[in-house]
């Protein structure tokens, strides 16, 4: 790995050429040119982990012990000045133990225990935020986000005794830009511990005795997680070159920002914990090797506890109570048939309205298992057709709890009377309790075939889905402003359907000695919304009739080529149109282009098409895995700064797509822009088909290669194999889309995408 | 192995029905809040609480989109709205949802505050009084920013069909305002005089204040049978503006606006205009006086606002930093760019009260002045040395020192006193800095360091260097509302009011409405001298006797004392071209030759003039006029457009005229 920090030099360089040409200061500080990503990130980084596991017990006792430790490395650099690393260390260690007992002849006792733990260390460029997964990706939006010249990284504050050149963190003359490097290498950090313990006891008693086949298991769980983070934050000063001073030809330097000495120190602490308790009964028979007949009965109950609430009303446990049943019967295992029910209840509704019943009832036939079939087996082996019906529920409400309760908030707020400005808070309704509120229901119905052909050599597993909801649980949103409410309230109102196609296939065979294997899978899913409580409007612009989250806009025609065509077209009402701004289609027809002249543009954000497909190889030893993987049939937004100038003038950062514009040198009214504007434009970024993209994709994302050693040499350092092996992530990939990897989702690419990783490992199994 | 089923079936019955119970017990309830005292004293505290606070350098759209400012900041709303970049579902202060929220609430105590045992009669009275206040005072609000509004004058229950609920004609809510004005009014206390821990709260004079203003609008050309409105109906044919011109509406209003000023006799109402010293004294300083009329927390001219906290960290400022930030010149902490339009500049008189277009007026465009206005060093310090520099600061921080300086442009000499509290101009000492010499000469380019921290506008000064966007377009800063004090070392003392409703506006309306009716009435001159005199001008009359009795003229006048005496206050966005519908056409020239109108070219001085490395104080270039921008205007911008959702949701609820 390279010295990090050397790249800090470079900036003398740059600002040594500035004095050199003697411009104008105003010129001289826009000679930095910094690429942040270089400036933050390295290319390499290390990882490692390793197991271990015993298995092992006899007539009365058995146990499996594994312990196993990873640790992965962030891709930045640290600060050679401060005695803690500014780099992402995740360590993670996890154990677990289960051991069971017999206690009786015909029962057992088994109590799991697992536990993990995991110290991370962070940079903790958001001081504001603990949140530690946010951290990094926050250094990537800051480097995404800052522009190249307006910030020097380092500037020269002066001399020390050595008359040595003293460096100072860089900053932008305007007030409110942040040095990526400043927020990085200056900032502290956050170190994360958390501690989950995970435990179970069980106890399985065979009621063969009361009848043969009868089963009784009760359980109970206890799982505990706790997160402490404790944080070392601070910010740094930093300076800004303001010209130079004509006599001493020296830099002016304003301090921009007074930093802290010292780290400051924070800390929050989190946790929960749930307990689970479940009893059932199993029945499990075969009669007279014909009628299998299974049976089972359960009753659960399970409480968590949010641990950290930050009010009284999420402090209170979050409990869930209920009763399953199953029965099943096979003959000749040949016809199946299956009964299912649940009978739950939830703390979110009203007494009387809390349980809900959910039956279920599937059929299949394996007409393989067929005497007459034999002469088809040695092709079709294994065919067995299978259809289900039931009925589901679901009781989470969009947000919060206790919907059926009206509950006190802060209302519209407080606010400061007297003469010495006392603030005096404010309440108010803040849910309005709707007390019929109850389970919403979903009817699911599915067709499927499981095939396979030569002896299992090629198989498939398709299956057909429908499903009906209602009863849905929403938020109103039809309740007009004039209301005064100051939330609107739930209601069972939505209706939704959904359906779709799944399905997997594998291929297995040889080559002369090379194994191999083909495998794909393909999932299609449509959904479409029939009532959501809309307010009642043009019925091309209704988001009833469409899927979940499916996206609306203008039909973008182009650009306007000059004045006669804005003037002959149908007028658009989002401000002054200008030539080289979007033409919009009038839908309606009604001589304006206004938001009432919105379809549904596009697809879906969510990937209505989902597949993947690889191929495994292997010979003597060597073995080689390719897997690709796709979506499709998804649409996202454009926003944010994609659009040039977002920020303002002199911030942030623009895609050199914005070369690609309109502009009155450039008349191409085929331009990637339009005509750009140093403000938000509304009428060129209206949401319209030049603003959403196809988000479709096909990606390279596992390549493995390896080789296993099993010879003498090995043995004899005590492993039982050795395996060097090469795996690489997203070698590739391809889509209409080129600004950035669509599957971020992001409408303007500051999201942190998925990296292309490049492992080489080595794994010794002892 | 019976004694196992035992064991299943006793589990599942202990278990049973209650598990799902428990339900917060500690949870606020209907019954505990309205039987508490301090519980009701917190549910009217929110119904006060959707009040706008003073945003006026960023989110409100008052200065921003008037003719009497500029905001440069591409990042905040007027800068698009400016170029035409509007329409219903642009999300543009909108206020409509907050303040029906508020009106619910208003309703809610009045029907719940007779449960609580805890709280006096009186007290209750009060509290009701004071909703009812409130509740004019949104519909006020609403009317004013929206035009007619759907008149909710009750508790509705949550199922009542909302969406087929029809705006009412503008009078029929303007009555409603009044009524509940008239009514607040018996239920409320002259002043919080005595009980200095509820001022912010609703008084008499807030009531009578907030009529008057009701009457006005509702007399003024946008209401009062405008033509353009008259294609404004319901989808059930009911216009919503008069359709016939109403000379009484005027005298209504007048009448109400008197009403007020009554009530500056009371001692008890603490009613009257701020001044530092008695009016007639030696040491009655106007420019002391209306300048810190803004600065000082609560005085006698304030009578509807909401206090700020003033110290404390960044975040918790308030309102007053943030406008502070924005208008103390670009440096160390401020970006200052807020800038006051030529036209405003313009509109200030000179000291001698006459305008400067008058001949007569001693006016100067150009050139540099060679010495001191007469208010500047009234303790004849010597400037000369540390010493003398110090105190000067001293007193011009106190405000006791105040004028023009030698080497100020004499466009900006011998001016009212109004202008120096006002507006910020290139080469002026800067007020909010320490005194201390090393200090401000950081505010001041190499050779131009006096130990004063003059500003720097012109380009490439230290608050211009072309490397950002914070300088102000107009090439002058506002001035109002900057507190002396030390920013530089972030101390801000003191508390301040975000004043929704001062004195001499209700004397303003008062002569305004009088002149549409009783031009002659005696009446005029009295209110309008009191607020000259206090800018320390002699009479309109003295100086100008020709327009005495002149409706047209008059009027003239008294919308231009309007412009100066508000400005920056955000009243001239509604004064000039909402309620009196006023734009004077561009014939092109040179100059801002418009009166009125906010659309059209701005104008101000040339912030890009000169070579920024070479210009300094000297440059001259830089005071010439230019229109920067040309902003766009719409019939429609009458009114604020109802947001595009509501509409949605409300097949009964028209949309504003062209919109």
């Amino acid at each position: 790995m390279a010295i990090p920090f050397m790249h800090f030099s470079d900036y003398r360089t740059q600002l040594i050429i500035c004095e050199v040409r003697n411009i104008s200061h105003t010129i001289k500080i826009r000679c930095t040119n910094v690429n942040w990503f270089n400036e933050l990130f390295t290319k390499y980084t290390s990882n490692s982990s390793a197991s271990i596991s015993v298995r092992g017990g006899g007539q009365l006792a058995r146990y499996y012990v594994t312990a196993s430790y990873i640790r992965d490395n962030g891709n930045l650099y640290t600060n050679p000045d401060t005695d803690y690393s500014t780099n992402i260390h995740v360590s993670r260690y996890n154990f677990r133990s289960n051991v069971d007992m017999n206690v009786t002849k015909f029962t057992v006792l088994s109590l799991e225990i697992g536990a993990n733990m995991t110290d991370a260390h962070q940079p903790r460029p958001i001081t504001s935020s603990y949140n530690y997964q946010s951290q990094a990706s926050k250094i990537f939006e800051m480097c995404y986000a800052q522009d190249p010249v307006t910030t020097p990284v380092r500037v020269p504050i002066g001399y020390d005794e050595n008359g040595d050149v003293e460096w100072g963190w860089g900053a932008s003359l305007s007030t409110n830009t942040a040095n990526p490097a400043e927020r990085l290498f200056g900032s502290g950090y956050n170190n994360t511990y958390m501690t989950q313990i995970m435990s179970q006891m069980i106890l399985k008693q065979d009621l063969g005795a009361i009848a043969k086949g009868l089963k009784f298991q009760a359980s109970f769980a206890y799982d505990y997680n706790a997160t402490s983070i404790q944080s070392r934050g601070k910010y740094s000063s930093k300076y800004a070159i303001n010209g130079i001073n004509d006599e001493t030809g020296l830099y002016k330097i304003i301090q921009t920002k007074v930093g802290d000495d010292f780290l400051n120190y924070a800390y929050l602490n989190s946790g929960n914990r749930s307990v689970e308790f479940k009893t059932q009964m199993n029945y499990d028979r075969v009669f007279n090797s014909v009628h299998r007949v299974g049976a089972m009965a359960m009753y659960y109950q399970r409480s968590y506890n949010n641990l950290a609430a930050g009010s009284s009303i999420y402090a209170l446990p979050y409990r869930k109570q209920g009763i399953a049943a199953r029965a099943t019967y096979s003959y000749y295992d040949r016809y199946f048939l299956e009964f299912n029910m649940g009978y739950n209840g939830s703390e979110n509704f009203r007494k009387g309205h809390r349980f809900g019943f959910f039956p279920a009832g599937a059929v299949g036939y394996l007409i393989s298992n067929e005497p007459f079939w034999k002469n088809i087996s040695p092709v079709i082996n294994y065919l067995k057709f299978r259809t289900s019906i039931g009925l589901v529920g679901a009781d989470t409400v969009p947000s919060g709890r206790y919907a059926y309760l009206s509950t006190w908030g802060t209302g519209i707020g407080g606010h400061y009377f007297g003469s010495t400005a006392t603030y005096f808070n404010g309440i108010g309704e803040a849910q309005a309790g709707v007390s019929d509120l109850t389970w919403e229901k979903g009817l699911k119905k599915d067709v499927g075939v499981e095939i396979k052909f030569f002896k299992s050599a090629l198989s498939f597993d398709l299956d057909y889905f429908h499903e009906h909801r209602w009863d849905i649980l929403i938020q109103r949103t039809s309740v007009p402003g004039i209301s005064g409410l100051n939330q609107q309230p739930y209601a069972n109102m939505g209706v939704m359907a959904n359906h779709g196609f799944e399905g997997t296939g594998e291929f297995n065979s040889h080559i002369g000695p090379v194994k191999y294997k083909i495998y794909g899978n393909y999932s299609f899913a449509r959904n479409k919304i029939l009532e959501k409580d809309e307010a009642p409007t043009d019925p091309w612009r209704m988001r009833t009739g469409h899927p979940l989250n499916q996206c609306f806009g203008l039909i973008a025609k182009g650009l306007f080529e000059d004045q006669d065509d804005i003037d002959l077209s149908p007028k658009q009402q989002f401000g002054t149109v200008r030539p080289g701004d979007v033409k919009y289609l009038d839908y309606n027809g009604d001589g304006v282009v206004d938001s009432h002249d919105e379809v549904a543009i596009g697809y879906s954000s969510v990937p209505e098409i989902n597949y993947g497909f690889g191929t495994q190889f292997n010979w003597n030893g060597f073995d080689l895995g390719v897997f690709f993987r796709g979506q499709a049939h998804v649409s996202y937004y454009l926003g944010g700064s994609f659009f040039p100038f977002a920020h303002g003038v002199g911030q942030g950062n623009l895609f050199e797509k914005a070369m690609d514009r309109w502009s009155v040198d450039n008349q191409n009214l085929d331009a990637f822009y339009p005509r750009l504007s140093s403000t938000t434009s509304s009428n060129n970024q209206k949401t319209s088909t030049r603003t959403i993209y196809n988000g479709s994709l096909i990606r390279l994302s596992d390549v493995e290669f390896g080789y296993t050693f099993t010879g003498r040499m090995v043995k004899s350092w005590g492993c039982k194999a050795l395996r060097a092996y090469f795996v690489g992530n997203n070698l590739w990939m391809h889509s209409d889309w080129k600004m950035w990897d669509p599957e971020t989702g992001s409408n303007d690419g500051s999201r942190y995408p998925l990296t292309r990783k490049l492992n080489i490992g080595l794994k010794m199994i002892f | 192995m019976k004694k196992y089923l035992y064991i299943i079936v006793t589990i599942f019955l202990a278990i049973g029905c209650s598990f799902l119970d428990k339900q917060p017990d500690d949870m606020k309830t209907d019954d505990m809040v309205w039987s508490s005292r301090t519980e009701v004293l917190k549910y009217l505290t929110n119904c006060y609480a959707a009040l706008p606070m003073d945003n006026m350098q960023q989110g409100d759209p008052w200065l921003g989109c008037s003719d009497e400012c500029d905001i440069p900041w591409a990042v905040y709303p007027t800068y698009g709205i400016n170029l035409g970049n509007w329409e219903p579902s642009t999300n543009f202060y909108v206020k409509w949802n907050i303040y029906y929220k508020a009106i619910r609430a208003t309703f809610v105590l009045e029907n719940n505050i007779g449960r609580c045992s805890e709280l006096s009669q009186d007290l209750k009275d009060r509290y009701i009084g004071e909703t009812m206040f409130l509740r004019g005072y949104y519909y006020f609000l609403l009317l004013r920013q929206y035009g007619p509004v759907v008149l909710i004058k009750s508790e509705m229950s949550n199922s009542t069909d909302f969406g087929n609920l029809a705006r009412s004609p503008f009078d029929e809510c303007a009555d409603y305002v009044v009524e509940l004005m008239d009514n607040a009014e018996k239920l409320l206390p002259l002043s919080y005089e005595s009980e200095p821990e509820s001022k912010g709260r609703a008084t008499v004079v807030s009531c009578r204040a907030v009529k008057e203003m009701m009457l006005l609008l509702e007399a003024s050309p946008q209401w009062n049978g405008n033509p353009e409105y008259s294609t404004f109906v319901n989808a059930d044919g009911t216009h919503l503006a008069s359709a016939n011109y109403d000379v009484s509406k005027w005298q209504k209003a007048a009448e109400a606006a008197k009403k007020v000023i009554d009530l500056a006799s009371d001692p008890n109402a603490h009613l009257g205009l701020y001044t530092n010293a008695d009016m007639n004294s030696s040491s009655f300083n106007p420019y002391k006086s209306y300048y810190d009329l803004f600065n000082n927390g609560w005085n006698d001219e304030i009578i509807f606002g909401s206090i700020d906290q003033g110290t404390g960290t960044w975040d918790s400022r308030g309102s007053r930093y943030s406008w502070m930030i924005h208008t103390i010149p670009t440096g160390i902490n401020c970006m200052g760019a807020v800038g006051p339009t030529l036209r405003l500049a313009d509109a200030f008189y000179m000291e001698n009260g006459r305008a400067i277009d008058d001949p007569a007026s001693g006016y100067v465009e150009r050139g540099f002045s060679t010495s001191n206005g007469t208010h500047f060093n009234p303790n004849n310090y010597d400037e000369s040395t540390d010493a003398g520099r110090k105190g000067l600061i001293g007193d011009l921080k106190t405000l006791d020192a105040w004028g023009h300086s030698k080497g100020d442009w004499n466009m900006f000499c011998n001016r009212e006193a109004r202008f120096y509290a006002s507006i910020n101009y290139c080469h002026r000492i800067q007020l909010p800095y320490s005194d201390d010499a090393a200090i401000r000469n950081k505010y001041n380019s190499t050779g131009q360091q006096d130990g004063y921290g003059r500003v720097e506008l012109y380009y490439g000064g230290i608050s211009n260097t072309g490397e950002n966007l914070n300088y102000p377009m107009t090439g002058m800063l506002a001035q109002k509302r900057v507190v002396p004090c030390d920013f530089y070392n972030n101390t801000m003392p003191g508390k301040y009011v975000s004043i929704y409703i001062r004195y001499a506006q209700v004397l303003l309306d008062y002569i305004e409405a009088l002149n549409e009716y009783d031009p002659g009435n005696a009446d005029i001159k009295t209110y309008w001298d009191l607020i000259r005199k206090r800018a320390g001008l002699p009479s309109i009359f003295e100086t100008y006797p020709g327009i005495k009795g002149d409706k047209d003229q008059q009027r003239e006048y008294i919308l231009r004392e309007r412009q100066v005496e508000l400005n920056f206050e955000g009243d001239r966005f509604y004064t000039c071209h909402r309620r009196w519908l006023c734009t004077t056409e561009d014939k092109g020239g040179t100059t801002d030759d418009r009166t009125y109108g906010d659309g059209g070219r701005v104008w101000g001085f040339s912030v890009r003039a000169g070579n920024p490395s070479a210009n300094n104080f000297k440059s001259t270039d830089f005071y010439t006029r230019t229109a920067f921008e040309t902003r766009v205007f719409k019939k429609a911008y009458y009114l604020f457009p109802i947001p595009q959702t509501e509409i949605d949701k409300s097949p009964a609820l028209v949309q504003n005229p062209w919109w």
